[in-house]
């Protein structure tokens, strides 16, 4: 089969799957190229802090409605569960770049790379060790029967993940674009020793970029748990195909994370259907088109070449 | 106790075996124009960054205000205890850091908000904005443009604008003229001269165009390799001998 064959429904079916896969590791992206953008640093501890923020809100989630049911106070209590990771992931990101990653700002810049690795593995195992190896699955909290439009069907979850997809990132870039405290971030990403010039306190801005990239990862870990599993490893190939989208959007820029993780999510999806390949060599395929992405742009897609004159 | 805005006393700075300032001695009279005159490397940035915090001090102190900004506390086995840079920002100290060090990938507009960035009334960094667009014309023209994509010269201006926003008390301006044609250096130092007069803020001015630079300021310090080995007013260094010879190609 290829593309110019689906019928158009199809193709319009695989576009929305594609989509919601996509926001899912745009959401993930941002956090990486985020803080790759002030810290010229990969926060290999990323995946970790989003599979954290999905059990809090799982555990929080179960806590208030005990059980699966749907309904209106089922949706409250996500919110609020959905709230709640992101604010454990946040703090998580915030400590652990308190603990691991600022004492090492100075030293040389395999140190704190390798720190990322340690708390991630810690993480990873300290989940394992207090909620088990066997995977969950965080209950819709409305029914989620297929809504067909035509001869498209699409799930509830899946509008909700885009809807929440598109509101957070238009937020996030309005916030860097518009905002001053957004502004401070972009300056302190471009010259840390200026932005302190300009009054700006780095240290805090550093704290606020860890917490926002992480809060979106809880979201994303949330939504993944959802869509499908949540289990202590469930950060690192999530987080891996992140990293990769946000170097293929240009690491440091947010709108190419966005575009990156997007791009991935359609690959994965098209992949399979144009190909034909069995869907567990899915990643093969999005990873192969990445890397010839990455060999024609080897800076990414979005990376502009604006250098300060001398 | 005196009417000098800051103080350096005995300020030394390493840089691992690398002593870039070896007990320096300086101070500044509210409104003055200070300028501070020496070859590459001579540790003249160093200093600068040291006021501001940038470069912990080894030894001695930095006052401000006869309160001290950066020092070593021999009470305290000798640690540093610096204010960390945006507080000292906010104290009213402003620096043009070498090279410009303008945001490349905002505009220029972007670029004076930031230098406003201690201020919260909207209003009054409007008004500010609209106050440097008049001191630096062609800023104005190019309010919506990525400060990266400005010239030399342009750049020059947008820096010095920017550390006005924050209307600071004494400002340190690391060789404004670098890399400038003469007619745009004629023109920087005008400004330069204006701001202190009009505005009474305090300058230091480190410059390796040493005529210039003492031309228009009242006092002068020569540093050589991390010491300084001359001060007088600025008028007798222009007659000092080794000065002409040294410094002013004479
Ligand atoms: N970060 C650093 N690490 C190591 N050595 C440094 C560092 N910064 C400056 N130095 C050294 O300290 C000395 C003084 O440097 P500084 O930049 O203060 O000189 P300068 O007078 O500003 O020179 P220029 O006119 O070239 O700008 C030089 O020998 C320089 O090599
Ligand atoms: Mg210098």
């Amino acid at each position: 089969m290829n593309l110019f064959n689906l019928p158009h429904t199809e193709l319009l079916q695989h576009l929305i799957n594609g989509l919601t896969l996509g926001a899912i590791y745009s959401l993930i992206a941002l956090g990486y190229t985020m803080v790759y953008g002030i810290l010229k640093f990969i926060n290999f501890a990323h995946g970790e802090i989003l599979m954290l923020g999905a059990y809090a809100g799982y555990f929080l989630y179960y806590f208030l409605c005990e059980g699966s049911q749907t309904g209106g106070f089922a949706i409250i209590a996500f919110v609020i569960s959905l709230i709640f990771a992101m604010l454990i992931s946040s703090f998580l990101g915030v400590i652990i770049e308190r603990i691991a990653y600022r004492p090492l700002r100075k030293a040389p810049r395999l140190a704190p790379l390798l720190s990322a690795i340690g708390v991630s593995i810690i993480l990873m195992n300290l989940a394992a060790l207090f909620f088990g190896t066997k995977s969950r699955k965080f209950d819709y909290p409305f029914d989620n029967t297929a809504l067909q439009l035509g001869n498209i069907s699409v799930t509830p979850n899946q509008i909700m993940i885009l809807i929440v997809g598109i509101i957070l990132m238009a937020s996030l870039k309005l916030f860097i674009d518009k905002t001053r405290l957004g502004k401070a971030m972009r300056a302190t990403s471009q010259n840390q020793a200026v932005a302190s010039l300009m009054g700006i306190n780095v240290n805090f801005i550093i704290s606020l970029t860890f917490a926002i990239g992480s809060a979106l990862a809880a979201v994303a870990g949330i939504f993944m748990s959802m869509e499908f599993k949540l289990y202590p490893t469930m950060g690192q190939m999530a987080g891996l195909k992140a990293f990769i989208a946000a170097v293929v959007g240009g690491i440091g820029n947010i709108s190419g994370a966005m575009l990156g993780g997007i791009l991935l999510g359609l690959l994965e999806t098209f992949g399979v259907v144009i190909i034909g390949i069995p869907q567990g060599l899915k990643d093969t395929i999005a990873f192969s088109v990445l890397i010839i992405i990455l060999l024609f742009r080897p800076s990414g897609l979005l990376m502009k070449n604006i250098r300060e004159k001398v | 106790m005196n009417n000098n805005i800051l103080e350096l006393k005995n300020a030394h700075v390493r840089y691992g075996n690398i002593e870039a300032l070896k007990g320096v001695d300086l101070h500044i009279a509210e409104a003055e124009i200070v300028a501070l005159i020496g070859a590459n490397g001579a540790g003249k940035s160093t200093l600068l960054k040291s006021i501001v915090g940038l470069e912990p001090l080894n030894e001695g102190e930095v006052t401000y205000n006869s309160e001290i900004l950066n020092g070593v506390y021999p009470e305290r086995d000798k640690k540093n205890i610096s204010t960390p840079t945006d507080v000292i920002v906010k104290k009213g100290i402003s620096l043009v850091p070498e090279g410009r060090g303008i945001f490349p990938e905002m505009t220029v507009k972007e670029n004076l908000e930031m230098g406003a960035f201690l201020i919260k009334d909207k209003k009054l960094i409007e008004q500010r904005i609209e106050e440097k667009y008049e001191m630096f014309e062609i800023l104005k023209d190019r309010r919506k443009q990525l400060a990266g994509s400005l010239s030399g010269g342009e750049q020059q201006m947008l820096a010095i604008a920017r550390a006005l926003m924050n209307s600071p008390k004494l400002l340190l301006l690391d060789e404004p003229a670098l890399g400038l044609a003469p007619i745009i250096i004629q023109n920087i130092f005008q400004i330069i001269t204006r701001i202190n007069k009009e505005s009474g803020v305090t300058i230091l001015l480190v410059e390796q165009n040493a005529r210039m630079a003492l031309k228009i300021s009242d006092r002068g310090y020569v540093l050589e390799t991390g010491n300084i080995v001359m001060v007088d007013k600025s008028s007798n260094l222009l007659e000092n001998p080794k000065v002409k010879a040294a410094y002013l190609g004479e």
